[in-house]
């Protein structure tokens, strides 16, 4: 079964998505930052990174460049509230720019989850 | 001639020759702080009888000179623009007995000119016949050229007075003005003349009157006085700031008052606008951060929400079923609302694309026919224009939508609604709503009603976002709100045409694009996102193209035109040939050939103004605060963060004024 590392800072929306990935059978571990994550990345391999973008420490967008340069080949799915602290960015297409292979923009269900899910672990 | 009276006076005729009377005369006219003289007519001319020592002071000339047998008379010495005057008078001057006084110059002898001043009597016999004319001297040289400087000093603040916008006057010290300048008569609508005598307190408004008499006490008392107050003017009561000094003579006494006023409206209203724009970034960005937020809370909502339905299919609770549904439903307002909010604050997804707007008005108009009353008109008119603009279809649909419904609201159901598309040239204006002045080329769709139009309070407010006019539960406030957030988004604005009880017009103004096919294809491929913020033509240099070519496309997703430079002395040459062609620089610090410290400077040197940002490595040279003292705006460490990065980007581009950046998108 495919492992997924889900990046978010807010807990709930770590425990939302961790019950609607493994009702659907995944492996999912969680990291609350990029920092974090990325620990997590060398500790094991995974075939789904779920990442939000606005977080502290680490971003999700610097995330993805980070990732980029080690795993090269790993499937990103980025999601985002829109806004962010600054109020003048939407995230999701500049994360595509970067590297994630999809986007999801929150708030989401589960139907829209699993579809962006299947679709990147097909790709 | 008398021998041993030579040096104190001449006299060439022998009727005065006595001792007794010689001697006290000779002394008294020696003293005298003039050229006394006596002068007689012989044929046309004046010979000089007599003349004291005292014309050597002023003519440089010794007394000897002037006499019978001297090599010159007065009237020799006499400037020769003035002597035809001079000959004129003195034939006027024997007619009668009469005393005299003319001013006149002279040349003394060494050319120079010098003013005098001649007063005198002609003397007659007992027959009526002229005998002579006796007279006095006076060098008045220093007395004129003081006049003089006096009568230009008041030229030149009379047309200072004229050439200045602000009012000004003078008045006694019982506060009735004595003379002001006109501007003061022209603002104010009255004559010159009946100014002078009017009390100053009668220029202001009604009640402020008693302030500006206590002023003008203030002043005397103090030396100066200031106040704002409202002028009376033609065209009404107009704010000004009033200062006044204390006029003194010479000897220091108070003589009255002298007072300025500054049409302080202009200041007002930059004051206001600065306000209402610093009010709508600052609702922009709180509304940013908080839709942030509540998509993060509604995530979970909703998620769990999910979660629990499919958890309650197996158990089968009806109860509990409707209820999460309508969790579930109450989610997916929300949802909606925080999507408005985040329109609002620019920060919505959005796919701009190169657009001709009538087709989108058509098919919007098509749409909203169907639901308006009969009784409520809706056309299209005045479509003049194929030029495109850059805008997200379903999102313009939304703003026309948005602005009908709103006109439909305020008709009363009958009335009419028009749509109209043109374009305005060289168009200067105040944005309605994010309150920028603009200036440059639009394509402009108005959306016009006949309905009650707005008064002026509200329609500061208009944009504001949760402000809403209409009954409770009637409307979220956030219609108008999405309009200003979607129009700036595409880097457009808004005027509002508003009077109570006579309608409405909302003109939405766009950058006009080039039109050309290839571009339009281009464009349409590969979509321009959000955050029209962005415009501007941007030069990165960074030897390293991988870096360089990832900031250009990173940038140019953001809507910025991008010139990359591997070789930072080409980019040096680059930049001037045309130092006004690029609204940023992006450089690295190390390079090889030229460093990015370096490259700045040379940069500076030609457009102080140019904004620069420098990336640099931890471990290099040059820190922040020296970075900042060369005149660079930015200091970015590397590994660069790509959302600082952004708003770093947006920040050194966003001071630049709306029109140029519509001039280079057309």
């Amino acid at each position: 079964m495919a492992r997924i590392l889900i990046v978010d800072d807010e807990a709930p929306i770590r425990a939302m998505l961790r019950e609607m990935l493994v009702q659907d059978g995944y492996e999912v571990t969680e990291a609350e930052n990029g920092a974090m994550a990325l620990a997590r990345l060398r500790e094991g391999a995974f075939d789904l990174l779920i990442t939000d973008l606005v977080m502290p420490e680490k971003n999700g967008l610097n995330l993805i460049l980070d990732i980029r340069k080690e795993w090269p080949d790993l499937e990103i799915v980025a999601i985002s509230g829109g806004g962010g602290i600054t109020g003048r960015f939407e995230y999701l297409p500049i994360a595509k720019l970067v590297g994630a292979g999809r986007v999801l923009a929150k708030p989401f269900d589960k139907a829209q989850l699993q579809s962006v899910v299947r679709e990147a672990l097909a790709a | 001639m008398i021998p041993g009276t030579e040096k104190s006076c001449f006299l060439a005729d022998a009727s005065v020759q006595t001792d007794t009377i010689r001697e006290p005369l000779c002394s008294l006219v020696k003293n005298i702080p003039g050229a006394v003289f006596r002068c007689v007519r012989e044929g046309g001319k004046w010979a000089v009888l007599y003349i004291s020592d005292a014309v050597e002071e002023i003519t440089g000339r010794p007394a000897a000179e002037f006499l019978r047998d001297g090599r010159c008379d007065l009237l020799g010495i006499v400037c020769p623009e003035d002597l035809p005057g001079v000959c004129e008078n003195l034939e006027e001057i024997v007619r009668g007995p009469e005393p005299y006084m003319m001013e006149y110059r002279i040349l003394d002898r060494e050319g120079k000119v010098r003013w005098v001043c001649e007063k005198g009597r002609p003397v007659f016999d007992g027959n009526g016949a002229l005998r002579w004319r006796d007279g006095v001297l006076f060098d008045i040289t220093l007395q004129r050229e003081a006049e003089e400087r006096h009568r230009s000093l008041a030229f030149e603040y009379e047309a200072i007075a004229r050439a200045v916008t602000d009012v000004m006057f003078t008045a006694d010290v019982g506060g009735c003005i004595m003379h002001c300048n006109e501007n003061l008569s022209l603002v104010t609508g009255h004559a010159l003349e009946s100014v002078r005598g009017m009390p100053v307190e009668a220029l202001f408004i009604a009640d402020r009157r008693h302030d500006v008499a206590m002023m003008l006490a203030r002043c005397l008392d103090k030396g100066r006085a200031e106040m704002e107050v409202d002028l009376l003017t033609q065209s009404g009561p107009v704010p000004h700031h009033v200062k006044m000094v204390v006029l003194r003579d010479d000897q220091g006494s108070i003589r009255g008052i002298a007072g300025s006023g500054r049409d302080l409206s202009h200041y007002k209203r930059l004051e206001k606008q600065l306000r209402q724009s610093q009010k709508m970034q600052a609702i922009g960005q709180l509304t940013g951060g908080i839709a942030h937020d509540f998509n993060n809370f509604l995530t979970a909502i909703i998620g769990f929400t999910d979660l629990a339905r499919q958890r309650n299919l197996i158990h089968g609770d009806e109860k509990i079923a409707m209820y999460l549904d309508e969790v579930y439903k109450a989610g997916g307002r929300a949802q909606g609302l925080v999507s408005q909010m985040l329109a609002f604050s620019r920060g919505g997804e959005s796919e701009a694309v190169p657009l001709q707007p009538l087709p989108v008005l058509k098919e919007t108009l098509k749409m909203l026919s169907a639901s308006l009353p009969s009784s409520i008109r809706m056309q299209l008119q005045d479509c003049e224009t194929e030029a495109q603009i850059m805008a997200d279809p379903l999102q313009l649909q939304q703003v026309i939508m948005n602005l009908c419904i709103n006109a439909r609201d305020a008709m009363n159901g009958e009335g009419e609604i028009s749509l109209s598309l043109g374009e305005k040239k060289g168009l200067r204006a105040e944005c309605s709503s994010c309150h920028d002045t603009l200036m440059g080329d639009f394509v402009v769709i108005t959306v016009r009603d006949s309905g009650c139009g707005i008064g002026e309070d509200i329609l500061e407010r208009i944009f504001e976002p949760f402000f809403s006019t209409k009954p409770q539960g009637k409307g979220t406030g956030m219609g108008l709100s999405m309009v200003h957030g979607i129009i700036h988004q595409c880097g457009g604005h808004i005027l509002v045409e508003s009077r109570p009880g006579s309608g409405t017009a909302f003109h939405l103004l766009f950058p006009r694009i080039a039109a050309t096919g290839g571009q339009q294809e281009e464009d349409a491929a590969t979509p321009v996102q959000a955050d029209h913020a962005l415009h501007g033509r941007v030069l990165i240099v960074d030897d390293e193209p991988a870096v360089a070519g990832f900031l250009s496309e990173l940038l140019h997703s953001r809507g910025c035109e991008t010139v990359v430079f591997e070789d930072s002395r080409e980019a040096l040459a680059a930049f001037k040939k045309d130092p006004a062609a690029f609204d940023l620089v992006i450089t690295d610090q190390t390079m090889p050939g030229m460093s990015g410290a370096v490259l700045a400077q040379e940069m500076l040197m030609i457009r102080p103004d140019l904004p620069i940002a420098l990336c640099t490595g931890y471990s290099e040279q040059i820190d922040e605060m020296r970075a900042r003292m060369l005149g660079i705006r930015r200091y970015l460490t590397k590994p660069i963060d790509v959302m600082a990065f952004l708003d770093a980007v947006n920040e050194l581009l966003d001071y630049r004024p709306p029109g140029q950046v519509a001039s280079r998108l057309a």
